[in-house]
C-alpha cells in the first residue's frame, strides 16, 4: 500500500534528550542513566531504579502536557511548519497518555482529604476542562479532532495509528500524534506492587531480567496527507504504512502465553502495509524487561520474522514511558530508518532461549525501507505499527 | 458518515432501554416521580452468561460498561459472538475514578508499600474495555479514549473509520461515567455556577454496523452550521445536553420542540450518549417529550414519519455537534 499519511516532523523527550538529536546520540553512545528517584519522594525499604527527566524546572502546568509541547515544538520545527499558519489547517492532536490523565491528581487529593482545604472538586474541574490532546488543541489554537487515548501502554501506538487513519480518510489535513507521560507515585508504587520493577537497570530479552524501569517523556510525529506534502514541495522523513491493534482476550495485566494478540496484530499490520515479513529491517520492540513481556514478544517476534531479525529494545535507554512509549519508539524507529542503523541493548549479554530474539550489544546497520514498532499493553492491548522510510 | 445503530444498551437512573420506553409511553412525565439516586446499584443478570469469577474481579466502572454492552447485545440480536469480527470502543470523561481514589487512599491511609495491585490496575482507564473483551471473548482492536466534551463525537468518529476500512463488522461503542460521593464535595459555588459537576452516573453502548436496515436507523453527525435541515429552517425535534446553547439554537432554527433530558438521566460529562440513545429511542418511538411548563414537566408528542429528532452537544473547541436520526 501507498502511504497516505506522511510524517513530516519528529519530536521528542526522556531521559536520554530534550530532543531527537540528543537522544539519538545518546542511544548510537550505548550509555544510560536509570537512577533512584528525584522529583518523587516514597517511604520503601529499597529504591527502584527510573528514568527521570532531568534538568526540569518547576513546571506550572501538568508535566505530561509540558512534556507533549516540549516535543510538539521540535516537530513543527522540523516540519516547517508555524502555529499561526498551521490554524489555517485542519490540525487533530492524538495523544496517548496514562498517568496524565488521573494519577498526576495525588497532591491535590491528599491535601484536600487531610485538611478539607481549597476547592475540592479541583479534580473533576480539571478533567471537565478537558483531556491533554483538548488542551494542547486549545492552547495551539486548532480546529480538528482531538483524542486523548488511554490504552494503557499502547496508548502512543494507538495514537499514531487512529491519527494516521483520520488524516487518510481526510478528517485533517495534519495531525500531531504521539503519547507523553509522567512519572508520579502512584504508578511508581503501583507498578512496584504489581512486582514487574526491577531493583536494577532493566535488561529487555536477557536472560537474566528482572522487570522494567519507568520512565517518562514525550514522543510526537507530524503527519500530513500526501496532497499537503506535495503542495509544500517537501521531502518527508517517513510514513505510517500500517497499524493495527489486537485485544487477546486473556487477563487484565497478563500477556496471553501464546502472543495470539500480538501475531494477529503484527499480521494485520504487515498486511495493510502490504510487505513480507522479510520486507522489515527491523522491529523496535516493547521490550520492557518483565520476565512474561518478553518471553511471549520474543516467541512471536521469532515466529512471524525468524529470529536474526533486528530488534532494539530502546526502552533500555529511556525507561517504559508507558502512554508515551509508542510516540516516543515510532520517533525513534523513525530516525533509526533514515540513519539505517539501529541502537544496541545496553548491558545485554546474557541469551533466554525462551524469548528466541537476541538484541546485539553493540549499534547495528540494517538495509531496508520498514520497522515495525509493536507495544503490549494491560488489558490485553497489543499494537503495531510499520513505518516506511521515503528513499 | 452514516452508522447503522442495531442495538442499545442503557444503564441510568431510571434503569435500562425498556424503562425509557415506558416512560416515553406516558402521555406526560412528572420528572419529580423520577428516580434520582446518584449511584446504581448493578447487578449483572445470570442469563447473561457471563462467568461469575470475572464479574467478582470487576470494580463498578467496569460492571457498568459490561451491563451496558449485555443489554446493547441481547437488543441486536448479538448473544453469540462467536466468529463474528467485533471491536471494542470505550469513551468516559473520568474513568474509573473511584479505583483511582481508593488507591490514593491506600497510600495515604496504609503507607508507600501497601497499595493494592487491584485498585491500581482497575483504575487504569481501559479497564472496562478489557473486561468486555474477557467476558464476550472479543480478540478484535479496542480503543479506550477519554476525549473530553468531544467523547461521543470522537468516538463514533473512530467506529466510522472502523467500518468504512472493514476492520471489523460491528462495534460495540461505550461511553460513560461512574459517580463518587468525592463529587458531593464539589459543591462550592463555582461549581454551583456551572452545573457541570456530576450528579449522578450512567452507561450507554450502541452496537454499530454498516447493515443497510437497522433496528434504529442511522445516525449522522457533523458540525451544525452543517446541518441542513437548519438553512431550510424545518422544524426539528432536539435534544440537548447543555440546556443553554439551546437558546442560541434556537435564534438559527425554527426548532421548538426541545427536550433537556437531565431529568431522565441525571448530569454527568458524557451524557451527551445517553442524549443521542433518546433521539434514536424517540424516532423509532414516533414520540418525543417536549418541555411542557416551568415547573419542569414534560408532554410526549406523537412525531410524524418524517419528522428530524436529533440531539446536540457542545464540544471541546466550542462548537455544537449534531446527531442526526435517520429511519430506515
Amino acid at each position: 500500500m501507498r502511504s497516505q499519511s506522511f510524517i513530516t516532523g519528529l519530536g521528542c523527550i526522556s531521559n536520554a534528550g530534550w530532543n531527537l538529536a540528543e537522544t539519538m546520540e545518546r542511544l548510537y553512545s550505548g550509555s544510560r542513566s536509570p537512577k533512584p528517584p528525584n522529583r518523587i519522594a516514597c517511604q520503601l525499604e529499597q529504591d527502584y531504579p527510573i528514568f527521570e527527566v532531568s534538568g526540569l524546572a518547576e513546571q506550572a502546568n501538568d508535566l505530561s502536557v509540558f512534556f507533549a509541547e516540549t516535543a510538539i515544538k521540535e516537530a513543527l520545527l522540523q516540519s516547517g511548519w508555524d502555529e499561526k499558519t498551521l490554524r489555517e489547517h485542519r490540525v487533530g492532536v492524538f495523544l496517548g497518555s496514562t498517568a496524565g490523565c488521573f494519577f498526576n491528581k495525588e497532591d491535590y487529593y491528599r491535601e484536600h482529604r487531610d485538611d478539607k482545604s481549597g476547592d475540592p472538586s479541583y479534580i473533576a474541574q480539571v478533567l471537565l476542562k478537558g483531556s491533554i490532546a483538548n488542551r494542547v488543541s486549545k492552547q495551539m489554537g486548532l480546529t480538528g479532532p482531538s483524542f486523548t487515548l488511554s490504552n494503557a501502554c499502547a496508548s502512543g501506538t494507538d495514537a499514531i495509528g487512529l491519527a494516521a487513519a483520520m488524516v487518510e480518510k481526510g478528517e485533517c489535513d495534519i495531525a500531531l500524534a504521539g503519547g507523553c507521560d509522567e512519572i508520579v507515585r502512584m504508578v511508581y508504587l503501583g507498578f512496584i506492587s504489581l512486582m514487574n520493577t526491577s531493583d536494577s537497570p532493566c535488561l529487555p530479552f536477557s536472560k537474566s531480567r528482572k522487570g522494567l524501569n519507568l520512565g517518562e517523556g514525550a514522543g510526537i510525529c507530524v503527519l500530513e496527507s500526501p496532497v499537503l506534502v506535495r503542495r509544500r514541495g517537501i521531502k518527508p522523513l517517513g510514513s505510517i504504512e500500517g497499524y493495527a491493534t489486537v485485544s487477546d482476550s486473556y487477563h487484565i495485566t497478563a500477556p496471553e502465553p501464546s502472543g495470539r494478540g500480538l501475531r494477529a496484530a503484527f499480521c494485520c499490520a504487515l498486511k495493510q502495509a502490504g510487505i513480507k515479513p522479510e520486507d522489515v529491517a527491523f522491529i523496535n520492540t516493547h521490550g520492557t524487561g518483565t520476565i512474561e513481556n518478553d518471553r511471549v514478544e520474543g516467541r512471536v517476534i521469532a515466529d512471524i520474522f525468524g529470529d536474526h531479525i533486528a530488534v532494539t529494545p530502546t526502552k533500555a535507554y529511556t525507561g517504559h514511558t508507558l502512554g508515551a512509549a509508542g510516540g516516543l519508539e515510532a520517533v525513534i524507529a523513525t530516525q533509526c530508518l533514515i540513519d539505517q542503523k539501529i541502537p544496541g541493548a545496553p548491558d545485554y549479554d546474557d541469551f533466554d532461549p525462551d524469548c528466541f530474539i537476541k538484541p546485539k550489544k553493540g549499534n547495528q546497520e540494517i538495509s531496508g525501507n520498514y520497522a515495525c514498532s509493536s507495544s503490549l499493553a494491560f488489558g490485553g492491548v497489543n499494537s503495531v505499527i510499520v513505518i516506511g522510510r521515503e528513499s | 458518515m452514516n452508522l447503522s445503530v442495531i442495538g442499545l444498551g442503557l444503564v441510568s437512573k431510571i434503569g435500562a432501554t425498556e424503562d425509557l420506553r415506558a416512560i416515553l409511553a406516558q402521555d406526560q412525565i412528572d420528572p419529580k416521580r423520577l428516580p434520582s439516586e446518584h449511584t446504581l446499584a448493578i447487578d449483572i443478570p445470570d442469563d447473561f452468561k457471563i462467568p461469575p469469577q470475572l464479574v467478582r474481579r470487576m470494580n463498578h466502572f467496569a460492571k457498568i460498561a459490561l451491563l451496558s454492552a449485555c443489554h446493547a447485545l441481547r437488543d441486536a440480536g448479538l448473544d453469540d459472538l462467536a466468529g463474528k469480527s467485533v471491536g471494542i470502543i470505550q469513551g468516559s470523561v473520568y474513568g474509573p475514578i473511584i479505583s483511582g481514589i481508593q488507591a490514593f487512599d491506600d497510600l495515604i491511609d496504609f503507607g508507600d508499600n501497601q497499595l493494592s495491585p487491584t485498585n491500581f490496575s482497575g483504575s487504569v482507564f481501559n479497564t472496562s474495555a478489557t473486561y468486555l473483551s474477557l467476558a464476550f471473548g472479543i480478540q478484535g482492536p479496542v480503543l479506550t479514549h477519554t476525549s473530553g466534551m468531544d467523547t461521543l463525537d470522537n468516538s463514533l468518529l473512530a467506529a466510522s473509520l472502523w467500518l468504512e476500512s472493514k476492520t471489523v463488522d460491528y462495534v460495540i461503542l461505550g461511553i460513560g461515567d461512574e459517580y463518587t460521593t468525592y463529587f458531593d464535595d464539589g459543591n462550592s459555588a463555582t461549581n454551583r455556577q456551572t452545573g457541570l459537576l456530576p450528579t449522578c452516573e450512567g452507561w450507554t453502548t450502541f452496537i454499530l454496523s454498516k447493515d443497510e436496515k437497522a433496528k434504529y436507523g442511522k445516525v449522522e453527525f457533523g458540525y451544525l452550521e452543517n446541518l441542513p435541515e437548519t438553512k431550510n429552517r424545518k422544524n426539528i425535534y432536539s435534544v440537548w445536553h447543555e440546556r443553554i446553547k439551546a437558546t442560541e439554537f434556537f435564534n438559527h432554527a425554527q426548532a421548538n420542540q426541545a427536550c433537556f433530558p437531565v431529568f431522565l438521566r441525571g448530569s454527568y460529562p458524557s451524557a451527551a450518549a445517553f442524549d443521542l440513545a433518546l433521539a434514536l429511542i424517540c424516532a423509532s418511538n414516533e414520540t418525543f417529550p417536549v418541555y411542557y411548563d416551568s415547573r419542569g414537566n414534560y408532554q410526549v408528542q406523537s412525531v410524524g414519519k418524517n419528522e428530524l429528532i436529533s440531539s446536540f452537544s457542545t464540544l471541546e473547541n466550542g462548537k455544537i455537534a449534531y446527531y442526526k436520526t435517520i429511519k430506515d
